[in-house]
């Protein structure tokens, strides 16, 4: 864990979201920017990273409730990866929480 | 600002950066602004939540030179890890200046670390070459023994310090890049 770390969690909200259900763009950005502060502009970057490695396919779909909706699904590749990325980062979280316990007590 | 100002923006900020597929990034950030309407934002509160295009310009070329520079992990080409360097220097200038007067030092270690090996290499070649007239002048049996210890001393210093400049100087430049790449990544972040 390093200097990857911060491009990694970001990356794991978007792999592990998409890996629960298909996203559209916006829905996404909608969900992520409620909990996290971000430039919302800069989570597309992302997510065609993501599909140009592999990790998400993409279709259109019409809605009877609004614009046309691109929407992400994870392959196999992308699921690989987010259970690769969660389990750094429980294991981050456990080095820091042993860290941290040690120095309140 | 409004929806067709910042599409404009990005366009130009992409294309000037020289992004491939802008047609498909532009339609993503109109697919956005869609959505976005329909859930009744207005386009300066949308442009404003969205950040700057040249910000999401940076973050697309950000991942385009990380992806070449991933590619040079596998294995190490030192033509293609200059090339990268000169490019990210030259993207950006900011790392120019921080690198600057550690560069020069880093440089002229490694230079001064070159040559120091490379004169005891050539200390070796010169004692070998001189070893007969030295020979002619004291020939004495442990003279001789003692020129061509040296000889052979000096020559191994000189390929251990060779085989030890080149270990150093490969993993600085890959430090170097590894550094870039942090870098780059800081730029993405709000």
């Amino acid at each position: 864990m390093n200097a990857q770390f911060k491009k990694g969690v970001l990356e794991l909200c978007v792999l592990t979201k998409i890996s629960r259900k298909d996203y559209y763009g916006y829905e996404l950005v909608e969900e992520i920017s409620k909990v996290l502060e971000i430039s919302e502009g800069t989570l597309y970057p992302i997510l065609r990273r993501l599909t140009d490695e592999k990790y998400f396919d993409t279709y259109l779909q019409e809605s009877s409730e609004g614009p046309p909706r691109k929407y992400y699904r994870i392959t196999k590749l992308g699921k690989e990866s987010q259970k690769e990325l969660l389990a750094q980062w429980f294991e981050f979280n456990g080095q820091i929480e042993k860290l941290i316990s040690k120095d309140t007590l | 600002m409004t929806k067709q100002e910042f599409l404009r923006q990005l366009k130009t900020e992409l294309e000037s950066n020289q992004i491939r597929n802008i047609s498909d990034i532009l339609a993503d950030y109109e697919e956005h602004f869609n959505h976005a309407q329909v859930n009744g934002k207005s386009e300066p509160e949308i442009t404003a939540s969205l950040g700057l295009p040249v910000t999401i310009a940076q973050a697309y070329k950000t991942d385009h030179m990380i992806q070449e520079i991933k590619n040079t992990e596998n294995k190490f080409q030192w033509s293609l890890a200059i090339n990268i360097i000169g490019r990210l220097i030259i993207l950006a200038p900011f790392n120019f200046i921080v690198l600057f007067i550690p560069g020069i030092i880093i440089f002229a270690l490694l230079t001064a670390g070159w040559s120091m090996s490379l004169a005891i290499g050539s200390l070796a070649f010169g004692i070998l070459w001189n070893l007969p007239s030295l020979l002619n002048i004291s020939s004495t049996f442990w003279m001789g023994l003692a020129g061509i210890s040296t000889t052979i001393g000096f020559f191994g210093l000189g390929i251990i310090g060779v085989l030890t400049m080149f270990f150093i100087t490969k993993h600085i430049v890959l430090a170097l890049i590894s550094y870039l790449q942090w870098n780059l990544k800081f730029v993405m972040e709000k």
